[in-house]
């Protein structure tokens, strides 16, 4: 019996061993949750007293909230403008500030454990009682001498130095723990490369491009990841609060809200798949050449 | 200095001789101006949080005493810290469990500390999976692992507390620790991603040489690899903790018996007919107490959260 399992059927065992954990959770806490929301989604869902009742409606809650609700075709595309504009931003932000955090200076661990506050306040509206009371923002920036100097630049560069006052705060408050990875992801970089390169004479900036950003790229993909999910699942995302207010409203119903969610997952599916497709090379390569060894 | 089969011709900055220490101070100088810049906006909010947690009524509208307050006072302090529930008077009529769990700071502890460590090690064994190990379905897994990390709580939350009620874990930590020992729980697949990535970097020779040994992929997973993702392990206990600690909505909908810190904090109201204090300085005095634990944990440990990170740097 034991000859008949072939040692890649053996290894493929052992990998399922691992992984199975986790399709458990998945299947418990994801995927019944998710589904039975798709279930809604068909359906017409009123609540009375102790449970549910439900009538099948097919797709009409998709068509609704496509066709008729402006609302939410409107919000799904500023939702994703506005994380395509964002996104980016937040990313160089942390990569700049993990670069020069990660360089050989006085008093670095100091400074590393400043830039982790951001990470430790973003806590529900922590954030927005800070700023409302007029904290972390830097006002001189927004008006007066800088706005107009920014003004005045004109052109791709003045319109992208707009976008980044504009959204300043956020960046400034959402780019904490893209930091954090990314100076985790130096670490993991062997020192020797760099030994090498320095010995044959490559500057830093020939450095940076050639030994840093790749060696980085599998921690860039993480923050991107991150980013993206954290900008579409913020408290204050309109589309969240668009479904929340549906789902408690009694007339459009839960049904309704789940329609929306489900349009919600697909549009920010969407964005992940772009976003490994950018990434392949640093995710595919590694699957495949697992798969041909084994 | 080491012979070189090749000496190349350009010449490196070090070789040109040993540079003064004002010439490095003076190199580093736009990097210290920017950071401390930047540092300075994260610093003013806390310092602001502190100041205002110490003012009294007068002192909030009196513009000379900007950041040290005239009249410091306890007042906000305390009212926050009471209303918080951080640690009640004790019942005599309750077992200890129950009155322990009448405080929000054991909650809040409770439900931080026990699902990180969890996550640290069962999020390694799922992301060890994607990064190194051969099973059916890798691919559409691997999508799914996505997936899981895109849906917000808050569309699915009613299928989401009937799951956790059939359990029977709501109103208790288990409802943060059950999900955490499956490799999911609260943002369980960021971990899988980062145990995967860091684990592809690892060079392959490690786990091939303890193979040649006779070792199983389990003794490798133990003995080789989990000890060598401290980085991993570092980064993924942080950040669980911190968001554990954060949580407001899962604990929203699991905890109606039960209270955490983060909730409190987010409910927190001045008591009706007080003018004695006003909301902004009694929220900051409630924020002060909520980060208060984080940020002693993390300037107690953050040497090694920062520095050991290097010392373990993965070699090949």
């Amino acid at each position: 019996m034991r000859g008949k399992w072939s040692y890649e059927k053996k290894q493929k065992l052992v990998g399922f061993s691992f992984i199975l954990p986790w399709i458990i959770g998945f299947g418990v806490f994801t995927a019944f949750p998710l589904l039975y929301c798709l279930y809604m989604a068909l359906n017409k869902v009123n609540f009375v007293t102790d449970h549910l009742e439900m009538s099948f409606l097919g797709f009409a809650n998709f068509r609704r909230a496509l066709y008729e609700d402006a609302e939410i075709p409107n919000k799904l595309m500023q939702t994703f403008q506005q994380s395509l504009l964002i996104v980016p931003l937040i990313v160089v932000f942390a990569l700049i500030m993990a670069l020069m955090l990660n360089s050989k200076f006085k008093g670095r661990s100091f400074y590393r454990a400043v830039f982790f506050l951001p990470v430790m306040l973003t806590c529900g509206n922590l954030i927005a009682t800070l700023t409302s009371q007029g904290q972390g923002s830097i006002d001189a920036l927004q008006s007066g001498t800088a706005a107009a100097l920014v003004a005045g630049i004109g052109g791709t560069l003045g319109e992208t130095l707009q976008v980044v006052l504009d959204n300043f705060l956020v960046i400034l408050w959402y780019s904490g723990v893209q930091m954090l990875l990314l100076i985790a992801g130096m670490q993991s970089i062997n020192p020797s490369t760099y030994e090498a390169a320095r010995i044959d004479g490559a500057g830093q900036w020939e450095i940076l491009w050639t030994i840093t950003l790749p060696g980085l790229m599998p921690f860039l993909f993480i923050c991107v990841i991150y980013t993206i999910v954290d900008q579409f699942t913020a408290s204050f995302n309109p589309i969240l609060e668009v479904i929340t207010h549906h789902s408690i409203n009694i007339s459009t119903g839960y049904g309704y809200a789940s329609a929306i969610a489900w349009l919600y997952f697909l549009v920010i599916l969407l964005v992940l798949l772009v976003v490994i497709l950018i990434f392949r090379k640093s995710l595919g390569l590694a699957v495949n050449r697992k798969e041909k060894r084994a | 200095m080491k012979k070189l089969p090749f000496p190349s011709l350009r010449l490196s900055r070090e070789s040109l001789g040993p540079q003064s220490a004002w010439m490095t101070v003076l190199r580093k100088l736009p990097l210290y101006i920017i950071l401390t810049a930047f540092a300075l906006l994260y610093l003013e909010p806390v310092l602001y949080m502190v100041s205002m947690s110490f003012k009294s009524a007068t002192d909030i509208t009196d513009t000379t005493a900007k950041w040290i307050p005239r009249q410091p006072t306890l007042t906000s302090v305390r009212y926050a810290f009471d209303a918080m529930n951080v640690w009640p008077v004790f019942l005599d009529d309750r077992s200890l469990w129950d009155n322990l769990m009448r405080s929000n700071l054991f909650v809040s502890l409770l439900t931080t500390f026990l699902p990180a460590l969890i996550q640290v090690y069962t999020c390694a064994i799922a992301g060890y999976a994607f990064a190194r190990l051969n099973f059916p379905c890798k691919r559409l897994l691997f999508v799914l692992l996505l997936m899981s990390y895109i849906v917000p709580p808050q569309t699915v939350f009613m299928p989401l507390t009937w799951v956790f009620r059939a359990l029977g874990v709501i109103n208790s930590p288990m409802s943060f620790i059950l999900p955490a020992l499956f490799g999911t729980g609260l943002k369980g697949s960021l971990f899988i991603i980062i145990y995967m990535q860091f684990f592809k970097k690892l060079p392959a020779q490690l786990e091939e040489a303890a193979y040649i040994d006779g070792a199983s992929t389990y003794k490798v997973f133990v003995k080789v690899m989990l000890p060598l993702a401290k980085p991993a392990k570092i980064t993924v206990f942080l950040f669980s903790m911190v968001w554990h600690w954060n949580e407001t909505y899962l604990t929203g909908l699991f905890y109606t018996r039960i209270g955490t810190l983060a909730t409190a904090l987010n409910a927190i109201k001045l008591p009706e007919n007080d003018y004695s204090m006003t909301i902004m300085a009694v929220k900051m005095a409630a924020a002060l107490i909520f980060v208060l634990p984080m940020l002693v944990i993390y300037l107690f440990t953050q040497k090694n959260f920062t520095e050991s990170i290097e010392r373990t740097g993965i070699v090949e």
